[in-house]
């Protein structure tokens, strides 16, 4: 904290230049010194789809705030609607949610005992999924509640377009992993992983693909709260990370861009150019919540028809973790998302060969428009 | 202007923005001296710098036509809308709620000009430059500045006063605003100033790059050496250039010119990656080049780091928010002061109930001995339970403070300084109808006025 009247911005970058540069292995390694990094390119949440949609969606998908609106306020009901009776009070809601019952609005979970995720609590309970793979136990109860909201579902919901879409145009959600301690790519018991928030662009090539051995700067000045160490194990190439919470930065740069998950971990399968897999953990529910109405907008939610109001209810039904210790009640919801990462070069220093020429020619960002 | 020359040696403290050799001379943004007509004049506003005003110190503002979610509003070139016409339903210009449902205080609502009024010309009056003269509907005729229909702000109480707009970059899910209308900066026309939180940030105009200067460097003297020039590099002026007003031209190499502004050399940062970025500022004694500074909050503000920049807070650093709300009809009338309907603000915090809002968005409680420095930040007496102003120590009455004529917040969800939990909370981001936290620098976005 500083006096406005005697404000002086801090030193950018002094962690970083304590840490020092790889040194030199096999040239054709992606491991230098012990090291691979890697930068988040592709990010949804996890919904398992059947080919026709009928198994988890039997009714279809959800109204979004567009319907609800009509199915409240009947437009042919013959009424002279009021702004503060109808908008207001809808808004009024959206913004201060609550648990009572929705007569007029009829919620679609998903249903079945499919789900894509992780088994958090090393348990298999009545309430779990099984994978598609055949794995038992999958804590995954957000899939309830999103798993019929268009936004989520593939390939062309809304939020799974704008999230890759910000993911490219902003350097906000720039997710680092760095695995160190790492004697081998494929079997290694014992690695470090740190996640960081970067501050440069991905790369891609002329075909729009992302591409391994980009270079990004870590971003010391603002995103300390995003660091974390971890321990990691590898085995048959897939890295698995021991629990931790973890917060870490959001789509875009609005509201409050960042998701705070319990017991947070990943499973990905690494290669040398890129890793892929899942993140889950539990999600606290007011903090995604807000993070739905702060991070997006009201259009985005009629984009793909999102049902707030009704998510809320459906979250607390459903929330499966943390009780609060005055009422008892969970607080967090068990969650997972499949994510996709490129191999990346992580700087540890503001100045440096690798930094200049990743800056180059990324100057000019384009205003936003059309979102 | 009177008020705003006792605010340099303010600015000055503010932020290091220039040696002290250049200490309390000129603070304030010049501006290009274009034709006028009689009757008017500038006057440099201590956020927004130089402003037209009528002949009474009014600022003038314009309305430019702004693509919403279902439509356009605001005006075109040469046609001015804004009439005596009262709107008694919503537009539905911002999905996805529909038009034609009443609005709030309906029978007391005002109409456009009520808000607006029209900045009229006498009939003799003749078009001088980019003055223009308009024929309204009502058969009256009005001025225009560019071809914009130009009005005064019933907000607006003295000279200096610029509470209907700004030209802070906003989105246009905050409605189509009403701006203030100004000459332009006088600067080369390699420049260009954008106006952000901190002020007005000079940039080059083709690039957006930052202009910096350095503690290092003497008046008209550059002592960038080869190290230092590999991560600045200087502002390079064109051969033929002669120097003007606040600039001049040193030789920083034998036949190499460089801009200088208020006689520092100038410079832009190679490891900039961003439009208006002012990450170079961190680097100790380089520094952004602003025109001229936004004024300081008042005794006690303080500034916090979060996650991606820096907010206002107050004195324990809890974060200052402002709320935004403009209405959906089709005049666009502004719903953010306390002299608007209040049941916008109260449906996002409080679903309508006064009390709740006054719990999770308390008021920013001012000393009563409080003063500002500006005329953009005061205080005010507001009844709570009502959300509109209140006589002095009435009964109840809550003293606040106030930015643009508006109270300032808290949100009772942030715990410690820099968090930010209420940023964008409410309908559009918090810019249609909600609150943003105080956002004084963005390196990752938009939220101080710099680009995303």
């Amino acid at each position: 904290m500083h006096s406005y009247r005697t404000m002086k911005p801090a030193f950018a970058g002094l962690l970083g230049c304590a840490l020092g540069v790889a040194t030199a292995q096999a040239a054709d390694s992606p491991l230098r010194d012990q090291t691979i990094g890697y930068v988040l390119t592709a990010k949804n949440v996890a919904i398992w789809q059947s080919p026709d949609g009928k198994v988890e969606c039997p009714e279809g998908v959800n109204d979004g705030p567009r319907e609800q609106f009509k199915t409240l306020y009947p437009p042919d009901a013959g009424v002279k609607y009021k702004f503060v009776e109808t908008q207001l009070e809808r808004e009024g809601q959206i913004w201060n949610p609550t648990t009572e019952p929705e007569p007029k609005l009829h919620f679609k979970e998903a249903q079945g005992t499919t789900a894509i995720g992780l088994n958090l609590d090393g348990k298999i309970g009545p309430n779990d999924f099984t994978s598609p793979d055949g794995e038992r136990g999958i804590d995954n109860q957000m899939y309830r509640v999103l798993g019929c909201v268009d936004n989520y579902r593939g390939p062309d919901g809304s939020y799974r377009h704008f999230i890759q879409d910000y993911m490219r145009k902003f350097n906000y959600n720039r997710f680092l992993v760095e695995l160190t301690n790492v004697d081998d790519l494929t079997n290694d018991d014992d690695v470090t992983v740190t996640l960081y928030r970067g501050k440069d662009p991905l790369m891609v090539d002329t075909l729009g693909d992302y591409t391994p051995g980009s270079t990004h700067r870590i971003d010391f000045r603002w995103g300390k709260s995003f660091i974390y160490k971890l321990r990691g194990k590898i085995q048959d190439g897939v890295l698995t990370t021991a629990a931790a919470d973890v917060t870490f930065p959001e789509s875009q740069a609005r509201g409050v861009p960042y998701l705070s998950v319990r017991d947070w971990r990943v499973k990905l399968k690494l290669t040398p150019e890129s890793a892929e897999g899942l993140m889950a953990g539990y999600t606290d529910i007011e903090r995604y919540y807000n993070s739905l109405g702060q991070n997006w907008s009201t259009h985005h939610r009629s984009y793909g028809a999102e049902p707030m109001t009704s998510e809320y209810r459906a979250m607390r039904k459903h929330a499966d973790a943390y009780p609060d210790p005055q009422t008892g009640a969970n607080t967090a919801i068990s969650m997972a998302w499949e994510i996709k990462f490129v191999q990346a070069f992580i700087l540890h220093e503001e100045r440096g060969e690798q930094a200049i020429s990743s800056v180059q020619g990324a100057g000019a960002h384009s205003e936003v428009a059309g979102e | 202007m009177r008020e705003i020359v006792g605010l340099m040696g303010v600015l000055a403290a503010a932020f290091v923005m220039l040696p002290a050799e250049a200490k309390n001379q000129q603070l304030l943004e010049d501006y290009v001296r274009e034709p006028m007509p009689r009757g008017f004049k500038v006057i440099v506003a201590d956020f927004e710098g130089p402003v037209f005003a009528d002949a009474s110190g009014k600022t003038l503002y314009s309305w430019p036509i702004t693509n919403l979610r279902n439509g356009d509003a605001g005006e075109q070139k040469g046609k001015p809308t804004c009439d005596d016409h009262k709107y008694t339903e919503n537009a539905g210009l911002m999905s996805p709620y529909p038009g034609g449902l009443e609005l709030p205080e309906v029978e007391t609502r005002p109409s456009c000009t009520d808000v607006w009024p029209p900045v009229l010309a006498k009939p003799k009056d003749e078009p001088v430059g980019k003055w223009t003269i308009l024929d309204r509907k009502d058969g009256r005729k009005q001025w225009a500045y560019d071809g914009y229909a130009l009005y005064t702000s019933v907000l607006d109480r003295g000279p200096g006063d610029v509470f209907g707009g700004t030209e802070l970059r906003g989105t246009s899910e905050g409605g189509a605003q009403r701006k203030p209308v100004g000459p332009p900066p006088n600067v080369p026309p390699q420049f260009t100033v954008r106006t952000v939180a901190t002020g007005h940030l000079l940039t080059i105009g083709a690039t957006g790059r930052s202009v910096y200067y350095s503690d290092n460097d003497a008046p008209g003297k550059s002592n960038c050496d080869s190290k230092c020039l590999h991560d600045w590099l200087p502002v390079l002026a064109p051969e033929t250039v002669r120097p003007q007003g606040d600039w001049s031209i040193l030789e920083s190499s034998p036949g190499v010119k460089q801009w200088a502004f208020r006689k520092m050399p100038v410079y832009t940062r190679a490891l900039d990656t961003r439009n208006g970025s002012l990450e170079g500022s961190d680097v100790p004694g380089w520094h952004n080049v602003y025109t001229q500074l936004a004024p300081t909050p008042p005794e006690g503000f303080t500034v916090n780091d979060m996650h991606s920049g820096q907010v206002l807070g107050d004195a324990k650093g809890m974060t200052i928010y402002v709320y935004n709300c403009n209405d959906d009809a089709v005049d666009q009338l502004a719903c953010n002061h306390p002299d608007t309907p209040q049941a916008y603000r109260f449906a996002i915090c409080g679903r309508g109930d006064p009390e709740l809002c006054v719990k999770n968005f308390p008021y920013v409680i001012a000393p009563k001995e409080a003063k500002s420095n500006s005329h953009i930040w005061s205080t005010m007496s507001i009844d709570p339970q009502t959300g509109k102003k209140a006589t002095d120590n009435a009964p109840g009455s809550l003293h606040v403070w106030a930015y643009r004529d508006r109270p300032v917040y808290y949100c009772a969800r942030d715990k410690k300084p820099g968090d930010i939990e209420c940023d964008t909370f409410g309908e559009f981001n918090g810019a249609r109808n909600g609150y943003k936290a105080f956002w004084l620098r963005d390196d990752f976005g938009g939220n101080a006025g710099g680009s995303r």
